[in-house]
């Protein structure tokens, strides 16, 4: 595929600002932001789910060091 | 003091007060969102991508705002930086290459910085852009955003953290690269 293409219409597509302040919207991002800076309210290892993982990955390697 | 200079002032004010509240991060936002829309658009030409995508630009600018540091350089260079980089990672992720489409006139433009006489010739300006893909990404980058998207020389120096003078010579030296390639091909 060609990288550049010539508009021999020279019709220029710009879009007009109302179609542009459509997509514009500083609460989403602020959300957004929220949700990838924040740190999760419950700490990793107060996590039911994630302490008894790694219960289990640590009686798997205690099981495999004693089998060797 | 000019209008440029008064920008430059307001953006570090904004940025002061974004650093300290993240609320106030809107202030750039809206100063500067209708900018790099048409900047994203202009490469990905879809309104809903370039909806996403500036999106996701000013959020990384947002989340990286308090390793901002001001080197002398506009703040929207910056911001045109991180959006470049986001629409190099949507192609990416999409697994195709983007277009830029250019009006006839810019191409014309080239041609006649490149010295090729016959500028109304399709041939001549299609050989010219075959030429011009030729180019490293970095070389024809400079290429698009002078004469397709009519940044001035001081808007390519804040993007690429260069001097004006840097600019023009990197723009000269491409220049004069095109015009061996042209005469090779022609010859």
């Amino acid at each position: 595929m060609t990288k550049y293409k010539i508009n021999r219409d020279n019709t220029p597509k710009k879009p007009s600002k109302a179609d542009m302040e459509k997509y514009k919207d500083f609460s989403r991002l602020n959300a957004n932001y929220d949700k990838f800076v924040k740190r999760p309210k419950l700490p990793l290892y107060k996590d039911k789910r994630f302490f008894l993982a790694l219960l289990i990955i640590g009686l798997i390697a205690y099981l495999i060091s004693e089998t060797l | 003091m000019d209008k440029t200079k008064q920008s430059y002032q307001q953006d570090l004010l904004f940025i002061a007060k974004a650093k300290n509240d993240k609320n106030q991060f809107s202030l750039l936002y809206n100063k500067y969102w209708e900018q790099i829309f048409y900047f994203i658009f202009k490469k990905v030409h879809s309104m809903d991508d370039a909806g996403d995508i500036c999106q996701t630009a000013m959020l990384k600018a947002m989340m990286n705002l308090p390793k901002y540091e001001d080197r002398g350089f506009p703040f929207s260079a910056w911001l045109y930086r991180i959006a470049s980089n986001e629409v190099n990672l949507h192609f990416r992720k999409q697994k195709k290459n983007g277009f830029v489409e250019i009006k006839e006139t810019h191409i014309i433009n080239l041609m006649g910085e490149v010295e090729i006489v016959n500028t109304e010739s399709i041939n001549n300006q299609e050989q010219l852009l075959l030429i011009l893909e030729t180019l490293k990404p970095n070389e024809s980058d400079i290429i698009e955003m002078r004469f397709f998207f009519k940044y001035s020389f001081k808007e390519i120096a804040d993007f690429y953290k260069i001097s004006e003078a840097n600019a023009k010579m990197r723009l000269y030296r491409i220049i004069d690269k095109l015009k061996i390639k042209w005469s090779t091909t022609n010859d």
